[in-house]
């Protein structure tokens, strides 16, 4: 029985269109015919605006639907408004197509892009009534998963999420779901042990997992026996098979599947062929506008560049393209089946994209006139983007994005940013030739081995843009020159070179702000900084083990949730928490490791090596620079994917 | 009260092709905000196909001018809006091409060529509407009296005292607008009110019987020139009663323009 929600309440909140579905392209099916067996809630831990443009999403909610046995619906965290009228009223967290609850649901998919939504998963798995820790959930309560660049790590969520997928789910997902529809319908276990390639039957799964197998009340249906059937799976992780050992100064000492018939590295699943997979040709168009309101064509996937604090680099590993032409005829069928009026190419590096120039300009001749503007993000600035841009008609004169990421050439060589400040400044004088008169320039700090210098370096290069733009003649340049410099804090990530350095602390971290901060004197710059905080914070849940999980639900019990969101972000609550579960935050984010140290994440293979990781590490002392890998192959261990660059 | 931005002038230039639709927005729409509507019929309109005129500028928009906004919340039967074609296509034909592009909920009736110099936004004049409101019983029940309304026979007390406002020369509400509060008569803007008891009704979908429901119908001014929104009525009547009612649904059933000088339908 879908939840009925009276038009009062839809009357208090804001923005109730986030909560009434029936968009454009939504798909609808007939949850009770006979076809449907399986329905699957993909949720976004955080509002529709932001979870609508997630591209993933996107793709996995049409590719689920394109089964005809199974309804993908969607689900985003409600908004505190809502969320307290449906706590007042008893309404349990529904679907956006049907209002179905989806505690009655198979399965319960969260997404996982940024460590601070981790709060929302727990909050939308209790306002479904779905309870937190997968021990406690039995027959009756959907099968919770999760995956994401975040479930790269999973371990701060071993004990609430029933399994991950890790890697590109496009494929695994159908495989999970053919067992389910297996399992379900009560097709034993052995059946699909020999359609996994596992023959030996296998007795010695500990007394711990047994007392569930015998709490299980249908035949045969425990819960944990179809999650050892998905087990073996490639890129399927069951935490609950896995035990976890420490050493007594509470670093890690193993990390171990409970029975042999588990692999002891799960290596994440990648699609080989972008050209081949799925991308759906319809993509729902909401009403209210969303962060990412427009088309978005995804033209390949990873990332060759290998900035050493970027995960995103290392763990998208190989990069693999799409062909020009698929994406100028996607780019139709989607145009036709949105009637959007605005097309966003979607990659880590725009500029590295190898058809570029055929792209963009097939894509501009085919869309001007049906009005439609192309827009292209993380572009690097030279003077062929910057024609292109004129062309694309996207990007109005006044903003342009630059990220040195580091102020010094020395910094920049540490983190591998093969850009030189002679590039940044080729850049911007261009721009500002070409009439443009607003800049953006991102850094980061609390890099590894950053001093004063660096710092000051940000300043200067500030003032550097500023004196490029007053040698530009008058008559070319626009008005009203604004540079904007934003730092990030540093937060050193699984999967990357620097994921053996500490944070700095959050005292260090604002002390480098204020610093400077004292040093931008320029009226032209404006200076914004992020809150080191909530960097904090990530740093502890992204090399976060199993015993930071515990944390995060005291830190929700306190009412923490939307981390993300500055106003709803309580830092006290949060240490009130690792205090009362008796974790150290510092031991997680302000400690540097050894080498040898097994990582929470020991038993996720990404493809790329430890080694290499360590080679990087060493590299970025030396301040060397890495190739990126169309000039070079550095041997990172991606090539056991057997597709992508490396075999290009 | 005109518009000099190039999509929303008040003139529709003579040569340009301009088709008039009359759609309806129902349920499933009524949560989505007038901007958004705007956008919506934007895209279904880029989805068909159909030569439409674009505004000039960065953002080229599909030049489409909507009759009346409507408040979050607010169902109609009588939506209306120009649309302009860079050629004409058989209005009957535009009509079919949209429906099949607009969400559901969203549902033209008719469509055809006008050639009107003004736009609908700037000839809109009147619009009726039916609100259905409730007072919680035990509210009535305190307040004891039934009260004879002498000239209408009416014994509902509710009615009469409503009706009694009505007889007032000054009726006056305060407005928030752009440039801060403002009190105005709202009484010139109220062309025609009827209000009648339900007893047996549909109009909600969760029963309450501790709610007693009236429907009132009226008649309001509308469009740039002077506004009355269905909601601003129900406070009015609150704050210048004992009364207080909530609102559980409003519906637009009529939109009238002025042409010169005569009320008619938009088409
Ligand atoms: S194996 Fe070589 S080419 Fe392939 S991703 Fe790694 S460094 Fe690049």
């Amino acid at each position: 029985m879908s939840v009925f929600i009276d038009d009062d309440i839809l009357m208090q909140v804001e923005k109730p269109a986030r909560y009434t579905g029936n968009e454009w392209n939504m798909v609808k099916k007939d949850p009770k015919s006979k076809e449907i067996s399986i329905r699957f809630a993909f949720c976004f831990p955080d509002i529709y605006e932001i979870g609508m443009s997630h591209l993933g999403m996107r793709i996995l909610y049409h590719l689920i639907n394109e089964r005809n046995d199974t309804y993908c619906e969607r689900v985003f965290a409600p908004w505190t408004d809502m969320e307290e009228i449906m706590r007042q009223k008893g309404i349990p967290l529904f679907a956006l197509e049907t209002k179905d609850p989806i505690s009655d649901f198979d399965f319960i998919g969260f997404t996982l892009q940024y460590e601070m939504s981790y709060t929302n998963v727990l909050n939308m798995l209790d306002l479904a009534g779905i309870p937190i820790r997968s021990k406690d959930r039995t027959e009756q309560h959907p099968f919770v998963c999760a995956g994401g660049p975040c479930a790269c790590n999973p371990e701060p969520l071993a004990d609430i999420i029933d399994f991950f997928v890790i890697g590109e789910a496009e494929e695994v997902i159908n495989e999970i779901l053919d067992v389910y529809k297996r399992w379900k319908t009560g097709e034993s276990d052995g059946i699909t042990r020999e359609n996994t390639g596992v023959k030996e039957e296998n007795e010695s799964i500990d007394d711990e997992t047994n007392t569930t197998v015998k709490n299980g009340q249908t035949k045969g249906k425990s819960r944990e026996s179809f999650l050892r059937m998905i087990a073996k799976i490639e890129g399927v992780y069951v935490p609950s098979f896995y035990e976890v050992k420490y050493n007594d100064d509470g670093t890690i000492k193993s990390i171990q599947p409970k029975s042999n018939e588990f692999p002891a590295k799960i290596r994440k699943k990648i699609i080989k062929d972008l050209d081949q997979a799925y991308y759906p040709e319809k993509m729902i168009v909401p009403y209210i506008n969303i962060v990412h309101d427009r088309i978005i064509l995804e033209i390949f996937r990873g990332c060759t560049r290998g900035c050493r604090f970027c995960q995103a680099g290392f763990i998208y590993r190989p990069v693999r393209e799409k062909k020009p032409e698929k994406l100028v005829h996607l780019a139709e069928k989607l145009q036709q089946s949105t009637g959007y009026e605005e097309i966003s190419l979607a990659s880590l590096s725009t500029s590295d994209y190898t058809g570029l120039k055929e792209l963009t300009e097939d894509l501009i001749n085919n869309m001007s006139e049906k009005r439609v503007s192309l827009s292209l993000p993380s572009l690097r600035v030279d003077s062929f983007s910057l024609s292109l841009m004129e062309k694309a008609q996207s990007v109005r004169k006044s903003g342009l994005t630059f990220a040195p990421e580091a102020g010094t050439q020395r910094l920049r060589d540490v983190i591998n940013k093969g850009v030189t400040e002679e590039d940044l400044l080729e850049s911007v004088r261009i721009a500002f030739e070409g009439g443009w008169s607003t800049v953006k320039l991102y850094f980061m700090i609390g890099l590894p081995t950053e001093t004063l210098d660096d710092i000051a370096g940000i300043s200067e290069l500030g003032e550097k843009v500023v004196s490029a733009y007053m040698a530009t003649p008058k008559e070319k340049r626009g008005k009203g020159l604004n540079v904007t410099i934003s730092t990030s804090c540093f937060v050193p990530k699984p999967f990357t070179p620097f994921q053996w350095e500490s944070q700095d602390s959050i005292e260090t971290l604002r002390e480098k702000q204020k610093y400077l901060k004292g040093l931008i004197k320029s009226k032209y710059i404006r200076y914004n900084w992020h809150d080191p905080e909530i960097s904090f914070l990530e740093a502890v849940f992204a090399r976060g083990d199993r015993r930071t999980g515990e944390v995060l639900i005291r830190a929700w019990e306190k009412g923490c949730k939307f981390d993300s969101w500055g106003d709803s972000f309580d830092f006290s609550k949060w240490m009130e928490a690792f205090k009362e579960c008796q974790v150290d935050p510092h031991f997680y984010a302000n400690r540097k490791r050894n080498y040898d140290e097994v990582f929470p994440w020991e038993h996720i293979d990404i493809g790329v090596t430890k080694k290499f990781l360590q080679r990087e590490n060493e590299k970025a002392y030396r301040g060397e620079l890495t190739d990126n890998c169309r000039v070079k192959c550095n041997y990172c261990g991606a090539t056991v994917f057997g597709g992508g660059v490396c075999y290009e | 009260m005109s518009n000099n931005s190039s999509n929303n002038s008040s003139n529709n230039s003579n040569n340009k092709v301009i088709v008039r639709i009359h759609f309806m927005r129902g349920d499933e729409v009524k949560f989505i905000s007038h901007l958004d509507i705007m956008r919506t019929f934007g895209r279904a309109m880029r989805r068909t196909g159909i030569p439409v005129a674009y505004s000039q500028g960065f953002n080229p928009q599909p030049v489409i001018v909507f009759g009346l906004p409507l408040a979050v919340g607010v169902t109609s039967l009588a939506e209306y809006a120009d649309i302009e074609l860079t050629e004409a296509i058989n209005p009957t034909a535009l009509k079919n091409a949209l429906n099949k592009e607009l969400p559901a909920g969203l549902r033209i009736l008719d469509a055809a060529f006008i050639n009107d110099r003004k736009n609908i936004m700037s000839l809109v004049y009147m619009a009726s509407y039916e609100i259905f409101v409730y007072v919680e019983k035990n509210e009535i029940i305190n307040k004891g009296e039934v009260i004879i309304d002498k000239m209408n026979e009416n014994k509902d007390e509710i009615i009469y005292k409503i009706k009694k406002l009505l007889r007032k020369d000054m009726i006056t509400v305060v407005k928030e607008g752009k440039k801060g509060t403002k009190e105005i008569n709202i009484k010139p803007l109220i062309v025609d009110l009827e209000i009648k008891f339900m007893d047996d009704l549909n109009v909600i979908k969760e029963k309450n019987d501790n709610r007693k429901i009236y429907k009132i119908t009226a008649m309001l001014r509308a469009g740039g020139e002077a506004n009355l929104k269905p909601d601003l009525l129900i406070s009015a009547i609150n704050k210048h009663t004992d009364l207080s009612l909530k609102i559980i649904r409003i519906h637009r059933t009529g939109l009238f323009i002025n042409k010169d000088g005569v009320l008619e339908k938009p088409m």
